[in-house]
């Protein structure tokens, strides 16, 4: 355990040393201040601006800083050929693995913590702060827990391009893919169409059902069963993806 | 040519029918880098791997730490399949032109290595602050790699590898980088460790590397060990070129080639072929004494480069 943490320290202080993750941060910040500015001047219901636009800059920076710092960290290591020096002291290749995870994990748990704080501000600034922010914002740390171990899974044997490709894709399916279960109604019950698209469904990750923005910012009470059982499925996805992805690392040539 | 001694008990490192090929594309032909080596490192010993440039050093080091997976045959680390992480425990290494994290400050790259080997963190501290020290970076341990020269990072290296107080150390291409000091303090580095029992392998394309450092040497080219030899042995086997016979008073010495002549002190060349007791006999017969008989032996690098070059002519038969 302290070998993974090491890793995890090491991997911190070097995202933090990250000029990208700076410039994330700042943009998700004059995200967050044009919408309060945007809704200073919109009439009607401006708080819901400020959450939904902060929400949504919370979830987007953690993409980017998983694409870009995770990703790129991952890619460097292996180019650099880093990975050899740390290999060579008596670390076993699934200690890395899950190193270098839980030190991405806590670049993206301070990135969405500082910006989940500026948020709260910004809503207690405008008097529309509720407690159940921090359930959305909690759900979108989770699922970007969950985008990370897709990044590192991809990284651990893809090039950095696809790597950031396919981590891409995977958000887009994630939020997409409940689509398939309004296509699975539509098509004729027994039917071979049908199963197939219930199968595709069971197979790829929902990140839909755990994504409470909308409801927070509407008001709508959400059940904390809801909140559990998507954490539940997120996490246990994410640590499926770290699981092969230390499978497939363990035999590799490192050359 | 390869001599296989019998492996000792302890041997800190064991290649049994090892071979490597690398495949740079899946249509390619995988290219062969090591092919069925057999080698023992003895426990106690500093063991020079020597060869050309691409003759596989790298690749045989990267096997025993468990960075690359044998085609066949068998690696084993201090009594541990080289695939265990626990097999290097106790063991050190400094990476060919070594690729450290470069904004890390000397100091923090050991202290590092430390945490990895499970060293208590004011254990790594201290003992960080003491290689680096050894090595000559007492200055520079608090700024970034990135600030240092090569030797300078090559210092680093070697403090890194000794941090997990190691039994057994291997080191890549040591010498590299580093200015006619910088190679005395390595050697008389390396020695120290072997007085304190540390058995050293280490690769080098550099002979001279090796002549003044190693108990033996193995000679790898083209991914095939030609030669594993203790270097006295190695010694005996440079071919003698030539004598020099000083000589006092008396005439010609038969056969012989006058060099230099200082009073009535000569000095005779006298081809390989002569044997010494003709040597002997013919100064006798010039009426002189004696001085001094010396044979003139190949260097080790002609040596070396006539061990290569058997291997070249056994390929092409
Ligand atoms: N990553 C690699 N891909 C393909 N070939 C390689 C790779 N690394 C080394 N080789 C080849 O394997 C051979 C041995 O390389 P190496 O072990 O690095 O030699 P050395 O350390 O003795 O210079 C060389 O011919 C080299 O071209
Ligand atoms: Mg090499």
């Amino acid at each position: 355990m302290s070998r993974i943490l090491a890793i995890a320290h090491s991997t911190l202080a070097e995202a933090i040393r990250h000029r990208v993750l700076y410039l994330l941060l700042v943009f998700a910040a004059a995200l967050m201040l044009f919408s309060r500015v945007l809704s200073m001047m919109t009439v009607g219901d401006d708080a819901k601006i400020v959450k939904d636009l902060g929400l949504s800059a919370i979830s987007v920076l953690g993409l980017l800083v998983a694409l870009f710092v995770g990703v790129g960290i991952l890619f460097r290591e292996m180019e650099r050929r880093t990975v050899q020096v740390t290999l060579s002291a008596p670390v076993a290749r699934w200690e890395y693995i899950f190193g270098k995870y839980l030190g991405l994990a806590a670049t993206i748990t301070i990135n969405t913590a500082v910006l989940g704080l500026l948020l709260a501000g910004m809503t207690l600034w405008r008097g529309a702060y509720t407690h159940c922010l921090w359930a959305a914002i909690f759900m979108l740390w989770i699922e970007l827990l969950f985008i990370t171990a897709a990044a590192v899974f991809f990284s651990s044997f893809s090039t950095p391009i696809f790597s950031a490709l396919f981590t891409s894709a995977v958000y887009v399916v994630g939020h997409l893919c409940w689509a398939l279960t309004l296509l699975e109604q539509k098509l004729p019950a027994g039917s071979v169409a049908r199963e197939v698209v219930h199968g595709l469904y069971l197979v790829l990750p929902d990140l839909e059902y755990g994504d409470i923005r909308a409801l927070v910012v509407h008001g709508v009470p959400v059940g904390l069963e809801r909140i559990v059982w998507a954490t539940v499925y997120e996490l246990a996805w994410a640590g499926m993806l770290l699981l092969i992805a230390a499978l497939a690392f363990r035999r590799r040539d490192l050359v | 040519m390869a001599t296989s001694s019998p492996t000792p008990a302890g041997a800190p490192l064991v290649y049994e029918g090892v071979s490597k090929s690398y495949r740079t594309h899946f249509w390619q032909r995988p290219f062969v880098s090591l092919d069925g080596l057999e080698m023992a490192v003895h426990p106690g010993e500093i063991l020079g791997l020597l060869g050309p440039n691409g003759a596989g050093k790298t690749t045989t080091i990267k096997l025993a730490l468990g960075l690359l997976f044998p085609d066949r045959g068998e690696v084993r680390l201090m009594g541990r399949c080289a695939s265990e992480p626990a097999s290097r425990a106790e063991v050190g290494f400094l990476p060919e032109s070594p690729y450290f994290p470069d904004d890390l400050t000397g100091r923090e790259l050991v202290e590092f290595a430390g945490r990895l080997h499970g060293l208590e963190s004011a254990d790594r501290r201290r003992r960080a602050a003491e290689l680096l020290e050894r090595v000559g970076l007492s200055e520079a341990m608090d700024r970034p790699l990135r600030k240092y020269s090569k030797g300078m990072v090559q210092r680093a290296g070697m403090a890194r590898a000794l941090v997990g107080h190691p039994r057994f150390v291997i080191l890549d291409e040591p010498m590299s980088g580093l200015d006619p000091i910088g190679r005395r303090e390595f050697r008389d580095l390396i020695l120290g460790l072997r007085e304190e029992g540390v058995t050293v392998l280490f690769a080098s394309h550099v002979l001279a590397d090796a002549e003044m450092l190693c108990d033996r040497v193995a000679i790898l080219d083209a991914g095939k060990l030609l030669a594993i030899r203790d270097l006295g042995r190695l010694e005996r086997e440079r071919r003698v070129l030539r004598w020099e016979v000083e000589v006092l008073g008396g005439g010609e010495v038969a056969g012989g080639e006058l060099i230099a002549e200082r009073g009535d002190e000569r000095l005779w060349r006298l081809p390989a072929e002569a044997r010494a007791q003709e040597i002997v006999e013919a100064v006798a017969a010039g009426g002189g004494t004696l001085l001094s008989l010396t044979p003139q032996r190949e260097t080790l690098e002609d040596l070396f480069l006539r061990t290569l070059r058997g291997s070249d002519g056994d390929r092409q038969s």
